[in-house]
């Protein structure tokens, strides 16, 4: 394996394991926000059990999203200091918001985790607020400095130096609005459909469980709204791609020709060696109308950039199909969950809603790890796009295989302790009783 | 503008140096603290800093920020010349964080805790070395010119003189802990404890910085003429020194306040921290080859340093009021 591809992988390892970490401390503080403040509202005991259950899976998970994300900030340079030497001070603005907003959260969830019963129950409500506001806002920005290595704005490339360097047009680049949002659904959706799929489990085990049921009720309106919400920023960013980004797009629907009345293709097998797909199902003029709103726009494929530039299609191709697909069945239950709530006014479905739910549990997850391989695969050869290439700003040091392995065995065992400590917490909620 | 990011550079540094440090120290006491009082050690730890070692260790993030944001090129070259230390420092920083969360919040308190603790432990011991060891390789000097694989990648922080002030590091913090816990716990007997880990680690801390004064001279940095040829380290040593004889003084008679003998504490890795800046200020790196990288030399351009020093403050003003409200509500309300 070569340098280049060991330090792909293993930023790639890093950066998934740390987005599941993420959006779990940017989406579990709101649901915390509902029920701690119903408790406030009702003085229900089931609703203080339940920001309490919750915040304790909170403290590991958001402390395991903290020193990932320390290894994070740490591997920018280790990796890849080719391109941090210019990238740094072009968007370090965004990383120091988000160091600051980070600072902000870590302090709150301290505040929070330790306050029971030790402040005012108002000014612990709060301090969930802070701690959700505070991490949507560093995710905010740590996703604009991304969108910035897609849409590079803010500087002048000159002899392969950047001059008359703009921090705020750079963090303000053109994608940063669509990514960010695109970013923040997909946490709420993730995290969402994983916290009812577990309530719903354990509500299928004990059916009339009142604090599974009262769960469900708060967390599955953020994850269906969500839900709903997301194939429309979607639709935004599929938009922006095809003018700003026309390769990624293209890899994403394997379009190997440019062509007019563009097909929407759903499925197939890449064959990388005769430039074709094989088995798919292609709606004619759809790509060209979701692109640019007309069916007979035409589209770029592949063959309009030269071999060298092409990002490795399958990957990105099926990652896209892979993100689209979860991302079509979860919002299409979300509908159906609307449509049966106004018809019936009742919250809590059917056994055989709450098993698709629990199916539905790792979906929004499998979407997001998707569409952020399509971000990122999508976007190779370049790391900064159309300015630097990813194998120049690689680490000297060579042997980078041993550091993946290290990390590999590292984040391994981390997830298998994770998991167990997991189980465990469910299984201390269940069983308690109401 | 360059100096208020300096400034807070420095501040970050220290402070990251003190709550980190006690943070670090408290978990490498662990493996010296006798059995029968393990269990104690470790509820007062947990008890100490669950609600604020996350802040504490945001301290780093906001150092690598402005590195990599205001001096690039010292960021990447330490990121290329240090990549195993920092890498080994990172799983450090994971393996700690984790296991103290982990055997924190597990509802269920059984055996494996054992196993956490021994992480929490030796990933604690392990971090200080390794930063240490980091600070020795930038000043001894790493060797870009280098034929093979280790010399250029290994040999500069892989050294004794390195190790050295590896070790001091880590007394430095296991001091640290020793004296803030002291402040923490209500018991005498306890209390009677960290006086002598307290005692033990300066010991400790005295010996290795001999040590490294000693080891310097096998280098091409003695630091022996390097160090009092210059007034300011010269005197922050001394202050240390000072602080040092009063602090033997009076802690037995236990007259000082926990406040004074933080306070203490703080001002003398504080003036350890300022002795050594003063004896590397501007460079950041040497190179075996006698080039030098400047930190003043490689700051960004004005509008980068300017943005950042603007975020600096104004951020400082919003974070600042609620981590000294956290401090407060948890340490104070007892």
């Amino acid at each position: 394996m070569t340098d280049l591809l060991s330090a792909r992988l293993q930023m790639s390892l890093t950066l998934g394991f740390h987005i599941i970490f993420a959006c779990v401390g940017m989406v579990m503080p709101f649901l915390m926000v509902a029920s701690h403040g119903l408790w406030l509202k009702t003085k229900e005991p089931v609703y203080y059990e339940m920001a309490r259950a919750w915040s304790k899976g909170v403290a590991i998970l958001f402390a395991t999203g903290a020193v990932s994300g320390t290894v994070l900030s740490f591997e920018l340079g280790l990796l890849w200091p080719g391109f941090m030497q210019h990238a740094g001070p072009i968007i370090g603005m965004p990383f120091s918001f988000e160091g600051t907003a980070f600072f902000v959260e870590a302090i709150a969830i301290g505040f929070y985790l330790y306050g029971w019963k030790k402040v005012d129950p108002y000014i612990h409500w709060l301090s969930a607020w802070l701690v959700g506001i505070s991490g949507i806002a560093s995710g905010i920005f740590v996703v604009a400095a991304n969108s910035w290595m897609n849409a590079p704005t803010g500087f002048d490339w000159v002899n392969n130096q950047a001059i008359n360097i703009d921090p705020v047009k750079a963090m303000f680049n053109d994608a940063w609005f669509s990514q960010s949002l695109h970013m923040i659904i997909a946490a709420f959706e993730a995290v969402g459909f994983a916290v009812v799929g577990v309530h719903a489990y354990f509500l299928l085990k004990e059916p009339k469980n009142v604090f599974h049921t009262k769960a469900i009720k708060i967390v599955i309106w953020f994850a269906v709204i969500a839900a709903i919400l997301q194939p429309i920023s979607g639709d935004r960013s599929a938009k922006e791609i095809a003018v700003r980004q026309p390769i990624k797009l293209a890899a994403s629907e394997a379009d190997f020709k440019t062509q007019n009345y563009a097909p929407l293709r759903v499925g197939g097998i890449v064959d990388m060696i005769h430039e074709k797909v094989n088995g798919d199902i292609e709606i004619p003029g759809v790509l060209s109308f979701l692109a640019f709103s007309r069916f007979n726009a035409q589209v770029k494929g592949l063959d309009d950039f030269p071999k060298e530039n092409w990002p490795p299609v399958p990957i990105v191709h099926y990652a896209f199909e892979l993100m689209v697909a979860c991302g079509t069945l979860l919002a299409l239950i979300g509908l159906v969950f609307i449509v049966r709530f106004y018809m019936k006014k009742d919250i809590i479905p059917k056994r055989w809603f709450l098993k698709l739910l629990v199916f539905c549990a790792p979906l929004g997850f499998i979407a997001l790890e998707a569409g952020w391989t399509v971000t990122e695969v999508g976007r190779q050869p370049w790391i900064i796009y159309g300015i630097m290439k990813t194998k120049d700003a690689v680490t000297p040091m060579p042997g980078l295989i041993v550091p993946f392995i290290a990390f590999t065995l590292l984040y391994v065992f981390l997830a298998v302790n994770v998991t167990w400590l997991m189980v465990r917490q469910f299984k201390a909620v269940t069983n308690k009783s109401y | 503008m360059l100096w208020v990011v300096l400034g807070f550079l420095v501040v970050s540094l220290l402070f990251y140096c003190v709550l980190g440090g006690a943070d670090f120290g408290a978990g490498a006491l662990e493996l010296f603290v006798p059995k029968k009082n393990r269990k104690r050690h470790e509820e007062l730890v947990n008890h100490v800093m669950g609600p604020v070692w996350e802040a504490n260790h945001i301290w780093l993030i906001i150092i690598i920020v402005i590195l990599f944001n205001a001096f690039p090129s010292v960021y990447t070259q330490y990121s290329i010349y240090f990549h195993i230390p920092l890498t080994l420092m990172l799983i450090g920083i994971v393996f700690r964080g984790c296991a103290f969360t982990f055997r924190n919040y597990d509802t269920i308190k059984d055996d494996t805790h054992r196993y956490y603790s021994y992480a929490f432990a030796f990933s604690s011991l392990l971090t200080p070395i390794m930063f240490g060891m980091i600070l020795g390789g930038m000043f001894f000097g790493v060797n870009p010119d280098a034929p093979t694989y280790y010399q250029r990648y290994i040999t500069s922080w892989f050294n004794l003189p390195s190790f050295s002030i590896g070790v001091f590091v880590l007394s430095l913090f296991a001091y640290l802990a020793s004296v803030y816990l002291v402040g923490e716990t209500g018991e005498k007997v306890a209390r009677g404890y960290y006086i002598r880990y307290a005692q033990k680690t300066s010991v400790v801390m005295l010996l290795s910085g001999v040590l490294v004064f000693l080891l310097s001279e096998t280098t091409n940095h003695p630091l022996i003429k390097i160090f009092f040829s210059n007034p300011t380290s010269v005197i922050c040593f001394m202050f240390a020194t000072v602080l040092t004889i009063i602090f033997w003084l009076n802690i037995k008679r236990g007259k000082m306040t926990e406040w004074t003998i933080r306070l203490i504490a703080g001002s003398q890795v504080a003036f350890v921290l300022f002795a050594w800046l003063a004896v590397i200020f501007p460079i950041v790196l040497f190179y075996r080859n006698g080039a030098k990288l400047s930190i003043i030399d490689s700051a960004a351009p004005f509008v980068t340093i300017n943005i950042l020093a603007w975020a600096l403050i104004l951020g400082s003003l919003l974070f600042l009021p609620i981590l000294y409200y956290l401090i407060r509500v948890f340490k104070v309300t007892k």
